[in-house]
């Protein structure tokens, strides 16, 4: 793996981290949420048990002190029951209730259902088994301390299990309590013979002497909890996931698209340009079977003549015949020259280089001093020309076969004027040749650049003068155009050259 | 023949092979007249009977018209399409004389109707005898449709 590779691949990581840290901490948020608001609802359901079962026993409470007491303690004044006699029993409301409970656990067990604890616990009871655990005596304390709380829920953790532990204050001390809950010797007989100790005597009215505290379990729940927002997260998280992998794959895919879509578009550039070049090259090979074979023709014509003009002794025209022979064989030898020239331009490529326009104008007006001395041209070269990146030796070319083009084409124009210039177009130097000669009809415009095409038979040249403009131009990259209105006034040939 | 003289309108930009022509046919003597423009231009004023060609005594319809095919500006094809396109001027046999025997350019004289396509023999006996059987046939063989 390159360097450039490693760190794309690092590039792309971070924009992943970065699309993906939002939603990740959007995520995280919402399943602590989520599973609190579960959790919450499954102790809800928990307490509400217990509450059930707590309102039940006060219920049996409230049975056994209101109903059941009255009528003992009427039978024992009527001497019906000994005043000594004292049964837990079938007296104590909180043995009966916890004798209920550890059967009412018995079913739950042989239901299925797990055991619920149930104590009523207080700091000083008759009976041990109901002694409150520090725990419970702090919560005795706050209850009495705090008369406006009526419950106290907690989740607690025992043996790594998780309970809902909830507390209520059990029923606050009454007169009919402090009958066997006052003093020891107030008591039932009954009572003080089964609780020697102290405990449970000496209350008084008006507190809340012990709790009902209840514990169920509820580790399934927060299991289930857990794992219900496990299950959401995890499905969100690869919802997420495929999201992101997907448009991953579609930006991939838009990608692999584009460069496709590129790699058709350059080929049928390609295409286009071969076609071009090929209709060119089909142009080419018949322009110079055209005009070799025309030179053939002549040079075989009036050799025929010639011959036959010997054999009659006709002398006459013979210096004639001859001269264009001679012209024939001279036009085929530069046309050949042109097309080995014009073929080198595409091949032969030396390299580009910043051109100083000015001093190439001085150096081509130099070599067509002469030319242009002997029609009278008057030639003006805008003053700092911009610099152009091409190749020198086809510029000067390119440059002198335009002024040369405007030299033979100046027609009758009694005072000629050729002006070299710039001008910018959208950014582009254009430079061009403007001469006030014949001119060219709009029709022509296209085939003066063809190979050989001349629009006047009779003027000088073979025709490869514009055909070889077009060939340096296009090899530069670039464009060449001419702009006339039409016969008599004046040409404008245009060139630009690709940047770089 | 009916005494009236025989035209030909030669269209050639090549003065050497116009040249090459003229002497052949006035060598047989088949034609009376042989007129000769270099452009195409030239060849469309003179059937139009416009500008410098306005006489048509001076300047009478041709008989035959001999086309090149490569000429400057309005080029060989060009005229036959307005010759061959023209009611007026349908009727007149006109021969393609040309240097090429590219497969196109005859595909497209006779798409544009030429009455016939000859390309010039490099050698001048057959240059000369090709000459000959043309200016026989189509001036006095062929029936002129005027």
């Amino acid at each position: 793996m390159s360097l450039e590779n490693i760190k794309t691949f690092v590039g792309k990581a971070w924009r992943v981290f970065n699309m993906a840290a939002f939603p990740v901490v959007v995520m995280v948020v919402v399943a602590v949420f989520l599973n609190y608001a579960i959790s919450t609802f499954f102790i809800n359901a928990a307490e509400e048990k217990i509450k059930n079962i707590m309102l039940s026993h006060r219920g049996l409470h409230q049975y056994i002190q209101k109903v059941m007491h009255p009528v003992f303690f009427k039978a024992m004044e009527q001497g019906k029951i000994s005043q000594d006699y004292y049964a837990p029993e079938i007296f104590s409301s909180s043995f009966i209730v916890r004798v209920e409970h550890s059967f009412y656990n018995d079913e739950l067990k042989k239901a299925g259902f797990p055991e619920i604890y149930y104590k009523l616990a207080s700091n000083n009871p008759h009976n041990p088994l109901n002694k409150a655990d520090e725990f419970e005596k702090t919560l005795i304390l706050m209850f009495n301390e705090n008369p406006e709380v009526s419950e106290f829920r907690k989740v607690v953790n025992i043996d790594g299990k998780k309970y809902l532990y909830y507390a209520i204050p059990f029923l606050e001390t009454s007169k009919a309590c402090i009958r066997c809950h006052g003093k020891r010797e107030d008591a039932p007989q009954g009572i003080q013979v089964r609780y020697p100790g102290k405990g449970g005597f000496d209350e008084k009215t008006g507190v809340y002497r012990a709790i009902e505290s209840v514990r169920v379990p509820i580790s399934d729940e927060i299991s289930t909890a857990f794992i219900l927002t496990c299950s959401f997260s995890v499905g969100v998280i690869v919802m997420f996931m495929l999201l992101l992998f997907n448009r991953q794959l579609k930006v991939t895919v838009d990608e692999k698209t584009c460069t496709l879509e590129e790699e058709v578009l350059e080929r049928k550039k390609r295409e286009a340009d071969l076609e071009i070049k090929n209709a060119e090259l089909e142009r080419f090979a018949y322009t110079v079977s055209h005009d070799l074979k025309s030179p053939i023709i002549t040079i075989k014509g009036f050799t025929g003549a010639l011959e036959k003009d010997l054999l009659k002794g006709n002398y006459e025209r013979m210096a004639g015949d001859l001269k264009r022979v001679g012209d024939a064989a001279d036009r085929m030898n530069n046309l050949l020259c042109d097309l080995l020239e014009i073929s080198t331009v595409g091949r032969v490529v030396n390299t580009s280089e910043v051109v100083d326009m000015n001093l190439l104008l001085n150096d081509v007006l130099e070599q067509l001093a002469g030319p242009l001395r002997n029609s009278d041209i008057k030639v003006t070269v805008q003053p700092d020309l911009p610099p152009l990146f091409c190749d020198r030796q086809r510029m000067c070319e390119v440059v002198q076969n335009l002024v040369e083009n405007a030299i033979n084409y100046m027609g009758g124009q009694t005072d000629p004027q050729i002006l070299f210039g710039v001008r910018d177009e959208s950014g582009v130097n254009v430079f061009f040749v403007q001469d006030n000669g014949i001119g060219i009809d709009k029709k022509y415009h296209d085939n003066i650049f063809g190979l050989f095409n001349k629009l006047d038979a009779k003027s000088g040249g073979t025709g490869i003068g514009l055909a070889l403009v077009k060939r340096i131009i296009e090899v530069h990259n670039g464009q060449v155009w001419v702009e006339s209105d039409g016969v008599g006034k004046g040409s404008r040939f245009c060139f630009t050259v690709a940047e770089n | 023949m009916n005494g009236e003289p025989l035209t030909i309108l030669l269209v050639e930009d090549n003065p050497d092979h116009a040249e090459l022509v003229m002497r052949n046919m006035e060598d047989f003597q088949v034609a009376n007249v042989i007129t000769h423009v270099e452009e195409g231009e030239a060849a469309l004023d003179y059937l139009y009977g416009r500008g410098k060609y306005a006489d048509r005594k001076q300047f009478p319809m041709p008989h035959l018209m001999l086309l090149d095919l490569r000429l400057p500006k309005v080029d060989g094809l060009e005229v036959l399409k307005e010759v061959k396109g023209n009611p007026d001027l349908k009727a007149l046999p006109v021969v393609i004389l040309t240097t090429s025997d590219a497969e196109r350019d005859s595909a497209m004289a006779y798409e544009y109707h030429a009455n016939s396509y000859v390309t010039k023999p490099v050698s001048f006996d057959e240059f000369s005898k090709l000459l000959r059987d043309l200016g026989f046939y189509w001036l006095a063989w062929n029936k002129r449709p005027w």
